[in-house]
């Protein structure tokens, strides 16, 4: 083959294979330029931080969805801003009518007292989305907010650092209206759930939810002619709160003695955490005692105390469902 | 015969436009050489420090929260140690100099008092509160006696990589 042929074999290929390799030339270039595209983007470095405000603590897999984030962070500035003015009333208004009745009596001082507890002095703060649960349809995602004093202004001379905190929660109403609550509260509950029988007849009426506890109120209806005792300290867990795999011990201990035909409503709390996971299941009432006789248990002997239980006309415990 | 001649002919300028625009862009994308025989002392020393500053970005960029906020606070002291007063003093929250130094006079003043001359930092605590870091230091002179430390916070607020303002506390 001379120089000839191989130059005509070369234009020969070049003519039959243009149109392939002029789309390769195209799709080459393209490429290079989008190579050089991004390399030369000027892309401002950030700092990376382990600080994401509407991931959750508990779960991080879940966070709050997008639309509802500067709803949350514009509620929260304006409710501390307020707090911070003094200007508790507006402040107040914000907050849903549950958690005004539940949390603070309707009463602007109770609330006002609240507020001075957490932020005594105008404070900063910084929020995080803590938990996103869901109850019934409601979609409640729970922030916690921490006030803290201008640290940098001070660089804390004179103090030491501390802070303090309190959970918020939101959630859309059938409106689509964002609702706040503050003071760790959640939800409240009609339970109006009764058990009873000839003795004794027990009303849970309804449940207030606060972050990390759940507090009943209750109704007991003696309906004996005896004195019966529900609890006064004389046996071990006399009220408690079921969850599906274990109990939970309420958080005071008062004495609880119906004389007969007594009526009386008590409200109980207990610790239970709202995103443990956990639903409750009922309450307890494990040593109803129906008494013959009842001399209380102060200033009396154990053995006293004993032969008074043992002599009682009945023993039983209670159940009440609390599911929602 | 016509139509396909249309057609080379669309590719071909399509393969002209496309090689021009890569030889274009090449040309603008090429980096200036920096000449510094034609620079004043100031701008070697404007873009010698541009420089370092990106090479600290570069650098800040690839360490965590803690790491980050440790070194703002050495660079700080650094100043302090090196007596570059007026920059460490930048470095301080406005709020915080007005409170405390209105003076870059009185900070001076204050730090020649109260800071080692020699200063080895120990990092003992840290804490992010919202975007606020919260960090307990020692101070110490390496050449003095044993218990010579002095303790005290460093509260430190970053805007971006290597920009931050920061407090401490006053004793």
């Amino acid at each position: 083959m001379n120089y000839t042929d191989l130059r005509l074999k070369i234009r020969h290929f070049f003519r039959r294979n243009a149109k392939l390799l002029s789309i390769i030339i195209i799709i080459w270039g393209l490429v290079f330029l989008f190579n050089l595209f991004i390399a030369n983007r000027n892309i401002e470095p950030t700092p990376k931080t382990t600080r994401e405000v509407h991931t959750s603590i508990i779960d991080s897999t879940k966070s709050t969805p997008s639309s509802m984030r500067k709803p949350i962070t514009d509620m929260i500035d304006e409710y501390v801003s307020a707090c911070n003015d003094g200007n508790y009333q507006k402040a107040f208004n914000m907050l849903s009518d549950e958690c005004r009745e539940f949390s603070f009596n309707n009463n602007i001082n109770t609330f006002m007292s609240h507020v001075l507890v957490k932020t005594p002095t105008p404070k900063e703060y910084s929020i995080q989305d803590y938990s996103n649960i869901t109850y019934g349809k409601k979609k409640i995602y729970t922030y916690e907010v921490k006030y803290i004093d201008n640290l940098l202004a001070t660089g804390l001379t004179n103090s030491t650092y501390n802070f303090t905190t309190e959970k918020f929660t939101f959630y859309e109403d059938k409106n689509g209206d964002m609702v706040m609550s503050a003071g760790d509260f959640v939800y409240h509950s009609k339970i109006q759930s009764i058990s009873e029988n000839n003795y004794l007849k027990i009303d849970v009426l309804d449940k207030v939810v606060r972050y990390s506890t759940e507090t009943y109120k209750i109704r007991f209806t003696n309906r004996s002619n005896y004195t019966i005792v529900i609890a006064d300290g004389a046996e071990y867990d006399e009220i408690l709160l079921a969850l599906p795999k274990e109990t939970r011990g309420r958080s005071t201990t008062s004495k609880l003695v119906l004389k007969p035909g007594d009526k009386d409503v008590r409200t109980y709390t207990f610790p239970k955490f709202v995103d443990d996971g956990d639903m409750s299941q009922s309450i307890l009432f494990s040593s109803v005692r129906v008494m013959e006789k009842y001399s209380g248990t102060e200033d009396v002997s154990d053995e006293v105390i004993q032969s008074e239980i043992d002599n009682a006309i009945s023993k039983f415990s209670m159940e009440v469902k609390v599911t929602e | 015969m016509r139509k396909q001649d249309s057609t080379r002919g669309f590719i071909i300028g399509a393969v002209i436009v496309v090689i021009i625009i890569v030889i274009a862009v090449i040309n603008v994308n090429k980096k200036e050489e920096l000449d510094y025989s034609q620079m004043t002392e100031e701008e070697i020393a404007i873009t010698v420090q541009n420089k370092i500053d990106q090479i600290t970005v570069s650098n800040l960029e690839g360490m965590g929260e803690r790491d980050r906020m440790e070194y703002y606070v050495k660079k700080f002291v650094d100043a302090v140690e090196n007596k570059q007063y007026e920059e460490a003093y930048k470095m301080l929250y406005k709020e915080f100099r007005d409170n405390y130094f209105p003076t870059l006079e009185s900070f001076q003043e204050y730090a020649k008092k109260k800071f080692p001359s020699e200063i080895a930092l120990k990092h003992t605590n840290f804490e992010r509160n919202g975007d606020i870091y919260i960090l307990w230091v020692t101070l110490s002179n390496p050449l003095g006696s044993k218990n010579s430390g002095i303790e005290m916070n460093f509260i430190v607020k970053e805007n971006s990589l290597n920009d931050f303002v920061m407090s401490f506390t006053v004793i």
